[in-house]
């Protein structure tokens, strides 16, 4: 059956996992590895291979026996470190373990070793040839980065430069370098947390450059407001994260990766001239949490390491080809993740090898990733000691076509491309994306706004559906305009005419239903113009009652699913295919008898005057602006653009503080508090909430266990 | 609220090693007593280890020539014994060619290889064993010859001779039959007569040094079944990184699996394997007790500098033994009290000179499968290639509340979708609806039918339930019932997925059955759909399907890339055109979609494609569909130009053989069919001439028999 494709059982993965077992898999046709990519949600798309590995090089090298130079010996690579290729496409390799470099033809023909003899290398990790063919070498193991002409030559050598703008703690270890066309070196040294150092041809030091920032997390906020100041010098250094590895593209910017644990965000940054991340505000279509995250990994890839948690991924090198796409490495997950120039992801593809293979395309642990003038990217495998090559696949080669267009602004000229990419593959997103702003030069709107619907751009989608109301404005204002009019005098003179007739007086004057539910469904309208006299009746005058606030209370989260489901595309953040109303049932009734519960028990305690009835209904009854507001809102968000923006926010705010505003009157009224002692209350009520929350965890998480144990032993029992 | 998980945790952790530490004392008090115990008693094993008898270094190490004596005779082969060593060499009538049960002695002086593998080579058996009384005991390895064993009980049998290779101590004893049939060596390993004492046997190899040569220049290769099959050359290795082939016949055990699953792997689909130097060659097929056996090819410079190729028979698995209600605790561990039964019969069929290459073995197979299998030529309808159109009924995905129907193609789209295709002219279609047509019956997710997991379905070695996954002994009368069903409905075939494709050892105590009984099975549910609906085809299936199946669906024509191997070959391919029709990926699923076209029209495949009346971006969602493209309006035209291609290169040859198969430059592969008909195909960026003929970049030529 279809069921059966390979690819179906990834999702199964995870289950599998579970069951401790996983199913026997036929290998994927041509690579050996899948190929992806994302949505703006993240949702993993399924794609062709962009890249397929062709060749491997650097298995066979040979070198003379040191004791007897006649006979040649085998001289694998030892931990390579990083790899170079320039503008002819010959292949430098960093061959850090045996203190040398290595360098290949275009054909990946070995065709010399650099150790420069009359000051040897030491561990090198970092290697940059000019356009001119000067060699640069980060000789990590001798503090220092040397400059050789193109047979090898000591020119000069940098050493660590004298300024008092450098930190005295300051180590100088480069391990990674490249020189822009004036001749200025960028050094990013091991654990420089300053940035890249830079130096003139000279040697000079002429400043720090393109810095992280530290990471700042609201844990780290608390310590600071809470600890005193010897505690909090005695936390672990916070320092920003340092710089992996450098790259610069064609046209001078500079690119860097950082690595590390705690880097959850800007693992990849392009430069400016001043240093500054042009990628930080990156991402025309990734949504919210996920923009400005690099490094791909599919659902059920988390892996757990003893001590340290879940593994993010760790892009640790970097290459810029010719048409300007990003290609980094993940030494965590084995993956590699292509953008384009403005960082929106294109692939990401290939993965571990096992342990006791070596296959093409796949690798134990990536290190350095460089890219030839034909754009074949070529990886080094620390571990293997061997450079995987990967081509541009066809599939890969139509993509490019198509996004060089849609970055050069050629949008006209894109469409037919992405079509052809959209119909080898119906979900490719970039392809929706491009589209969609194809369709919107050409104005054809309605397309546009499919297509950027389709592709999860929720601004292009604003800006096409302005057009298309302007358009619909244009074209209907004539008789919209005269109908409102119309309507208007209608309405204003009927009004004027039928007051005193007989049917409007009956209607002013009918009888009041005196059903008691309905009294107190109606006295929600009244706690709203009248909140403190409102909530004060429901506690001593029995305005309300358990039924009427159940009916409240449904109300509100039918409001809440019809906000979900049907607030216009340009501002629902919701991810439609992931939601679940059972979910969302669920976490409304914890999170409101949770707070009911807490705020009864504080109250009780706290001088309230509230019995559990009066909380429970008057809570409900605080909600009625959700039902109100929340539900017409909603509506009317679908013929609102971006352009309105500050009003559907100010609407929707103005809903939470009236909500939150009658949840204080709420509580003041009821318990017969003070302004003060209202705030007291939520404040212990919050507290009292989180304090319920964590014992329910720990006696769930206890009891899980103590629940296994049981079992296990029952079983034990009955089965021996 | 992470501080408080990770509070959870630190405190979970706290709790567990303690817990730990306490049970580690209270083994650890308890292993000490039982040491005690049996260093007073019993003596280990271990102890009366025999050590290998000392022989200088030299042509002393191997048997003599001269120590041989006949034992039988065929129209084509003499096969002979060295009674001392239990080594034998058999001699081709036909052309001299003479094969050893060693390594060849010409090569022998420049081994290199020292120490236990050096014995490992002059030894006929070689075998993996682990001692299970303790816990922390490893496989180790060793052979006749390190064990200081003895050949017993040289027997002669009709066509050959009986030995039983015994290792007093370790305590095992091996009988083992080697016959000739025609131009076959026959090894048995008897099943019956396999005695272990205390310790347990893992993994057995007998003269796995067969025809194993250095690597001195000559055109040799070792064939392996990765894929549609492998070439690995000899070649010195200078490589970083070496490793060998090593994967079992028809995939792994499910429930003996231990990995995470690895999916850049092909598995076996025929339980072959072969060997060529200059012009000798040989091809053997594993035949009783395949399933409990592995392929391992060795080139030169991993182990020794012999290339060597065999069949490994395995005794026993290493499995996860879960050890908690989660499953989230195990130790891996063998099963002590049972070994994996069955004989074991590898089949070496040596080849003529002029046949000694792939082509040949291929050949060679294919008369083997037509011999044993009875597998006749396949009778084409006319002279088009079948269309293979898979039409997908629904799927689901996630929904609000519960999931979503996801309705692709319905009955009144599927014909419209045929109808249209069959006015565009495509008159030869197989049309699958995989609701009613294609039937997985290995896997349950429906619960129907009365299947419970937990009592009908398959269990692994550890007894967990492998959901869904259905016990094929259970399954059979909901086969009967369906069956009529099928033939009420006017179904003239299906398509079995899965059955045929994976085989595991299932250890339902009710419905259970071992692998070799689980193939028995799965060989019945396709004779019965045969029998009764005339019509089966597989989907990847392994060879024992072969009898039963008159298509194989997504037959792999690919390798696994591993770095020894240097070229894929289409033996799979060769050995069926003409015989089982079979097709590759769907067009419209392939990976590069014009190298995939070509690589068709090379391998000989017939056309397919997956389609849905929907649009595919519509089912982006869906639980189980995947395929990049589907929608039936977008495929319309290469569906009938693929046709019309596919046609013209291999509508008369449907039941033609693969005569022959070459690479004429790199990139550019030629396959002959036995009416003389020729296929050139060039997957370079140039143009590639041969005399008058060109075949442009990306293209291919088809030269008609007889030009």
């Amino acid at each position: 059956m279809i069921i059966k494709k390979s690819r179906y059982l990834l999702l199964f993965l995870s289950m599998l996992l579970a069951v401790g077992m996983v199913m026997p898999l036929a290998a994927s046709a041509e690579v050996v590895y899948w190929t992806n990519t994302k949505d703006s949600d993240g949702y993993l798309i399924w794609t062709q291979p962009a890249y397929y590995p062709i060749n491997i090089i650097g298995e066979d090298l040979v070198a003379p026996d040191a004791k007897d130079p006649k006979i040649t010996k085998a001289s694998p690579m030892q931990n390579p470190k990083d790899i170079f290729i320039d503008s002819k496409d010959y292949i430098y390799v960093a061959d850090t373990g045996n203190s040398r470099i290595v360098e290949f033809d275009n054909n990946g023909n070995w065709v010399r070793y650099i150790t420069v003899p009359e000051s040897p290398l030491n561990k090198p990790e970092g290697i940059f040839v000019t356009k001119e063919f000067d060699i640069y070498v980060a000789d990590t193991g001798n503090k220092r980065v040397v400059h050789l002409d193109r047979n090898g030559k000591l020119i000069k050598e940098f050493k660590k430069p004298e300024s008092r703008f450098i930190p005295e703690g300051f180590k100088y270890d480069p391990i990674k370098l490249v020189v822009d066309k004036r001749g200025f070196l960028y050094i990013a040294t091991l654990g420089g947390y300053q940035g890249l150092l830079e130096l003139d041809p000279d040697g000079n030091f002429q400043g720090f450059y393109g810095a992280n920032k530290t990471v700042f997390s609201a844990l780290d906020a608390i310590k600071r407001m809470l600890y005193t100041k010897e505690m909090y010098a005695n936390e672990i250094c916070k320092l920003p994260g340092s710089i992996s590895s450098v790259a610069v593209d064609k046209d001078g910017f500079i690119y860097t990766t950082t690595a590390g644990q705690d880097i959850k965000k800007n693992q990849i940054k392009k430069l400016d001239i001043k240093g500054l991340d042009m990628f930080a505000t990156k991402d025309e279509y990734t949504s919210g949490a996920r923009a400005g995250i690099f490094g791909e990994t599919r659902t059920g890839d988390q892996k757990y390491v003893a001590g340290s948690g879940v593994t993010t991924p760790q892009l640790i090198d970097l290459c810029v080809d010719s048409n300007g796409n990003i290609t980094a490495i993940d030494s965590s997950f084995k993956y590699i993740s292509q953008y384009d120039n403005n960082g929106n992801l294109l692939f990401f593809w290939a993965g571990p090898s096992s342990a006791n293979t070596t296959q093409l395309g796949l690798m134990k642990n990536p290190i350095a990733i460089d890219a030839n003038s034909l754009n074949d990217l070529y990886v080094l495998d620390g571990q293997e000691n061997v450079i995987q090559i990967f081509r541009l696949s066809e599939f890969g080669q139509m993509v490019n076509k198509a996004n060089q267009l849609t970055l050069q602004g050629r949008y006209e000229e894109s469409e037919q491309p992405w079509l052809d990419v959209l119909r080898l593959n119906s979900n490719f997103t970039p392809a929706m994306l491009g589209l969609g702003k194809a369709a919107y030069k050409k104005n054809e709107f309605e397309k546009a706004e499919y297509y950027f619907e389709k592709g999860g751009n929720h601004n292009g989608y604003s800006d096409a559906f302005w057009q298309i109301r302007l358009k619909w404005f244009q074209l209907n204002f004539s008789w919209l305009a005269s109908g409102v009019i119309i309507l208007g005098l209608l309405f204003y003179l009927g009004n004027r005419i039928s007051r005193n007739m007989r049917w409007r007086v009956r209607i002013r004057n009918r009888r009041r239903s005196t059903k008691p539910l309905i009294v107190q469904l109606r006295h929600m309208f009244y706690i709203l113009k009248h909140p403190i006299d409102g909530f004060s009746a429901i506690r001593y005058e029995d305005k309300g009652s358990y039924w009427s606030a159940f009916i409240i209370l449904a109300g509100a989260f039918i409001s809440i699913c019809i906000t979900q489901l049907f607030t216009s595309f340009t501002f629902n953040s919701i991810v439609l295919h992931r939601l679940n109303l059972l979910i969302t049932f669920g976490q409304f009734v914890l999170v409101w008898i949770g707070w009911v519960v807490s705020n009864y028990l504080v109250s009780s305690i706290y001088r309230g005057e509230g019995r559990f009835r009066d909380v429970f209904i008057g809570s409900s009854y605080a909600l009625a602006p959700i039902i109100l507001v929340g539900v017409p809102l909603a509506i009317i968000s679908n013929v609102m653009t971006n352009s309105e923006l500050a009003i559907y926010n100010l609407l929707s705010q103005g809903l939470a503080v009236w909500t939150g505003l009658l949840f204080f009157w709420k509580i003041q009224s009821m318990q017969n508090y003070s302004v003060g002692e209202t705030v007291i209350n939520i404040l212990l009520s919050l507290f009292a909430f989180l304090v319920l929350l964590i014992l329910a965890m720990i006696t769930i998480g206890l009891s899980n266990d103590l629940l296994d144990f049981i079992i296990e032993i029952y079983q034990e029992v009955r089965l021996r | 609220m992470t501080w408080l998980t990770t509070w959870l945790k630190a405190h979970k952790t706290r709790t567990v090693i303690i817990v730990l530490l306490i049970a580690l004392i209270a083994l650890i008090a308890a292993n000490l007593q039982i040491d005690k115990l049996e260093t007073g008693g019993t003596p280990v094993a271990e102890a009366k280890g025999a050590a290998a008898p000392k022989v200088a270094k030299g042509l002393d190490e191997l048997p003599k020539d001269a120590d041989f004596k006949v034992v039988a005779q065929s129209d084509t082969l003499i096969l002979k014994l060295d009674a001392k060593t239990g080594h034998f060499i058999a001699e081709d009538k036909r052309n001299g060619n003479v094969w050893r049960s060693y390594p060849d002695p010409n090569q022998w002086l420049t081994e290199t290889q020292d120490g236990v593998w050096r014995n490992h080579l002059r030894a006929p058996v070689m075998l993996q064993y682990i001692d299970l009384s303790g816990n922390k005991s490893q496989p180790k390895e060793t052979d006749l010859i390190q064990e200081n064993g003895a050949v017993k009980d040289v027997e002669m049998i009709p066509n050959g001779f009986k030995v039983t290779f015994d290792m007093p101590s370790k305590e095992f004893t091996i009988p083992v039959e080697v016959t000739i049939d025609h131009d076959s060596v026959v090894t048995k390993i008897i099943d019956s007569g396999v005695k272990e004492g205390k310790l347990s046997l893992v993994w057995m190899r007998v003269y796995p040094f067969f025809a194993a040569e250095h690597s001195e220049g000559q055109d040799g290769y070792m064939v392996i079944p990765d894929g549609s099959g492998a070439l690995i050359n000899f070649k010195n290795n200078k490589m970083n990184v070496n490793r060998i082939y090593r994967e079992p016949i028809y995939g792994e055990d499910f429930s003996f699996k231990i990995n995470v699953f690895d999916p850049s792997r092909h598995q076996i689909i025929m339980p072959i394997f072969g060997e060529k130097s200059d012009d000798k060659g040989f091809i053997a097929v594993a035949e009783t007790g395949a399933e409990f056996a592995e392929i391992i090819a060795s080139p030169s410079g991993v182990y020794s500098d012999y290339n060597w190729i065999t069949a490994q028979q395995d005794y026993r698995s290493s499995f996860k033994q879960i050890t908690n209600e989660h499953k989230g605790t195990f130790f891996i561990t063998y099963n002590k009290d049972e070994r994996f039964g069955s004989d074991r019969v590898v089949r070496y069929i040596l080849l003529d000179k002029s046949k000694a290459s792939y082509v040949g073995m291929a050949e060679r197979y294919r008369q083997y499968l037509m011999e044993n299998d009875g597998l006749k030529k396949i009778v084409p309808k006319e002279d088009k290639v079948p269309m293979t159109i898979s039409l997908i009924g629904a799927d689901s995905e996630d929904g609000l509340i519960s999931d979503r129907y996801l309705k692709t193609t319905t009955t009144s789209d599927a014909m419209q979708i045929v109808q249209r295709l069959y006015g565009l002219g495509v008159d030869n279609m197989v049309v699958k609806v995989p609701v009613y047509l294609e039937t997985n019956y290995a896997l349950n997710n429906t619960n129907n039918d009365g299947f419970s997991p937990r009592h009908t379905g398959m269990r692994d070695m550890a007894g967990t339930v492998i959901d869904d996954v259905v016990s094929l002994k259970w399954v059979e009368h909901i086969i009967d019932r369906d069956l009529k069903n099928f033939k009420e409905l006017g179904v003239d075939g299906v398509t079995l997925t899965d059955l045929g494709e994976w085989l595991d050892s299932d250890f339902n105590t009710k419905y259970g059955s071992a692998r070799d009984e689980s193939r028995q099975l799965q060989q019945d549910i396709f004779k019965k759909f045969k029998d009764t609906l005339g019509n089966v085809r597989g989907f990847q299936s392994n060879f024992y399907t072969l009898p039963y199946v008159n298509t194989i669906d997504h037959l792999t024509g690919d390798y696994s890339y591993d770095l020894f191997s240097d070229m894929a070959i289409p033996f799979a391919q060769m050995a069926l055109h003409g015989l089982v029709a079979y097709n590759e990926e769907y067009t419209n699923d392939r990976q590069q979609y014009r190298n995939d076209f070509l690589h068709a029209i090379e391998y000989g495949a017939n056309p397919g494609f997956i389609l849905t009346a929907q649009n595919s971006d519509d089912y982006k969602y869906a639980h189980g569909l995947h395929i990049y493209s589907s929608n039936a309006a977008d495929w319309e035209s290469d569906i009938v130009q693929e046709y019309q291609k596919f046609n013209e290169a291999l509508g008369d040859v449907q039941d033609q053989f693969i005569v022959n198969h070459q690479t004429l430059a790199e990139k550019v592969k030629e396959t002959t069919y036995e009416n003389g008909k020729r296929i050139i195909v060039n997957y370079g960026l140039t143009p590639f001439r041969q005399g008058n003929i060109t075949v442009g970049a990306q293209d291919y030529v088809v030269i008609k028999g007889g030009k």
